[in-house]
């Protein structure tokens, strides 16, 4: 974690209520430092998506508040959508290219950027996911992972801050996943902020500096990594194998 | 080697098993907007044209075959479902029924007249439908995308962007949403769906999921264009460049065309 003065990411007191009157989220609030790697963790259901999405001004808080780098996200919503990348967990709806070159350049043409900026940043965005060789390739014709690696890089060509990535190992295959992963790790120690949210804890152990417990739209728990993970068994979600493994160890004083 | 505008691979992406692919990369880097010109001339004369005209469209479209290399084996084994559109097209043009008085039965006779028009119909559709696709297969979608964008730029009223971006989602989703029906189909098979006789009940039983699917795909898709700050006043360039050669084969064509309508 790098500590800085100023928050990248702070939510006061969100809460959101959906059109049929069930609640969303429930009086969330949190402070996301520059350069941290957040964990979001939680039951179907437990308001992982919807926080996200307040991030990236998605969605419009009932009451409650969400900064971006120190200004409200509803005060300028394209000024968060550029510095909160938000990678959906159906990687498939969110390509909108007829080629992996098209798509990725898609966010920087609607920020009206001139064509030989929106090559630098769609090439620059190409080699950091990997997919150098498939620019001119279909998207329906990539695998899994090459998709979910080219929706972070449709979103990395936008230059943001900070990563949000929803589930972003969902229905990948091992390969895939590590794919994903690595790539995410890289971006961590190239200075980005990564938020992320998954069921599988094994997967971000060792890389991921804090843990946030999610449970009916509230967050129940939140703190270092090492921690939290102790806990996650109150929200429905599986300990980590080494975790379950130094549990029995030390109960059997070994 | 197979070519697109940027000197890679083509395909036809409508059509199921091996797509079909052009291999004239002269044909290929025609401007869009020519050749889109020059099959809008060819329509109307393929629409307005007899036997003789008929005769010269198909000896044009012999020439392009050629120059194309225009696997034309798969090209009719691709279409083979449209001999059955074209069958039923003759059938109705040619077919006199004649119902006799009283009920008591019916005489279905060939009409000579009928049967000529049936054939001269069948030909213009199999002239268009070889044309269109030798237009699909040597333009990229980006290409076309971009073609349509030019055209309705001098139209005030007319969203040029938004009508691009229209057919470039299209393009990106029309196999996504084949592949959910797909999915659906499988899905049901799986449950024993033929098993019921009855057609409305099962496409009832089909149409409806794969319309909320593609709808709440469509709903997705919004939030992904609005979460990368989605305007239709974005900066992608125009990038189509006319050549000399492009001229020459527009001239051409419209002169072909002047001389079938005339003849």
């Amino acid at each position: 974690m790098i500590p800085s003065s100023k928050p990248i990411i702070e939510v006061s007191h969100l809460s959101h209520r959906f059109s049929d009157g069930s609640h969303g989220i429930d009086d969330i609030s949190l402070k996301i430092e520059k350069g941290e790697f957040v964990v979001v963790a939680g039951h179907n259901g437990s308001g992982k998506t919807t926080l996200f999405r307040h991030l990236n001004g998605l969605l419009t808080p009932n009451t409650g508040d969400v900064k971006v780098d120190g200004v409200s996200v509803s005060a300028d919503v394209l000024r968060a959508r550029q510095l909160v990348g938000l990678v959906f967990q159906d990687a498939d709806s969110q390509i909108v290219g007829e080629t992996v070159y098209d798509d990725i350049a898609f966010g920087p043409e609607n920020l009206c950027l001139t064509p030989a900026e929106v090559n630098r940043r769609v090439t620059s965005a190409l080699s950091a996911v990997g997919l150098e060789q498939l620019a001119d390739q279909r998207p329906h014709r990539l695998s899994g992972g090459e998709k979910r690696r080219l929706a972070i890089a449709g979103i990395l060509a936008m230059e943001p801050q900070v990563l949000v990535l929803d589930e972003p190992f969902a229905n990948l295959d091992y390969s895939g996943m590590i794919q994903v992963l690595s790539q995410i790790v890289q971006l961590h120690q190239a200075g980005k902020t990564i938020i992320l949210s998954t069921h599988d804890l094994n997967k971000t152990m060792g890389h991921a500096s804090r843990l946030i417990l999610m449970k009916n739209g509230s967050i129940i728990k939140d703190g270092l990594f090492e921690k939290v993970i102790h806990d996650v068994g109150c929200v429905g979600v599986k300990m980590p194998c080494t975790c379950q493994l130094e549990a029995i160890y030390g109960e059997n004083g070994e | 080697m197979l070519y697109c505008t940027r000197g890679h691979k083509l395909h036809c992406s409508i059509l199921k098993t091996q797509p079909l692919t052009a291999q004239s990369i002269s044909l290929v880097k025609m401007d869009v907007r020519f050749k889109m010109a020059c099959m809008a001339l060819l329509s109307i004369v393929v629409l307005r044209s007899d036997t003789t005209g008929l005769t010269f469209l198909s000896i044009l479209c012999l020439v392009l075959r050629i120059s194309v290399k225009f696997p034309i084996i798969e090209f009719i084994r691709h279409l083979r479902y449209l001999g059955f559109l074209l069958l039923i097209v003759f059938l109705a043009e040619a077919l006199n029924v004649s119902f006799f008085s009283g009920g008591t039965g019916t005489l279905v006779s060939i009409d000579q007249q009928g049967a000529v028009e049936g054939l001269l119909i069948c030909w213009r559709l199999i002239i268009l439908t070889f044309l269109s696709i030798l237009w699909m297969i040597t333009s990229s979608p980006s290409g076309i995308r971009t073609a349509v964008e030019w055209f309705c730029r001098p139209f005030p009223g007319l969203p040029g962007k938004q009508v691009a971006t229209m057919m470039s989602l299209m393009v990106r989703f029309l196999p996504v949403i084949v592949e959910q029906a797909r999915e659906t189909i499988a899905a049901q098979q799986c449950r024993c769906i033929q098993n019921r006789k009855n057609p409305v009940y099962r496409t009832v039983k089909f149409s409806i999921p794969l319309l909320c699917r593609t709808l709440k795909t469509a709903d997705r898709l919004a939030d992904a264009m609005e979460s990368r700050c989605y305007s239709p006043e974005n900066s992608r360039p125009l990038s189509l460049k006319s050549k000399r050669s492009d001229w020459l084969v527009l001239i051409g064509i419209t002169g072909f065309c002047v001389l079938t309508i005339c003849m």
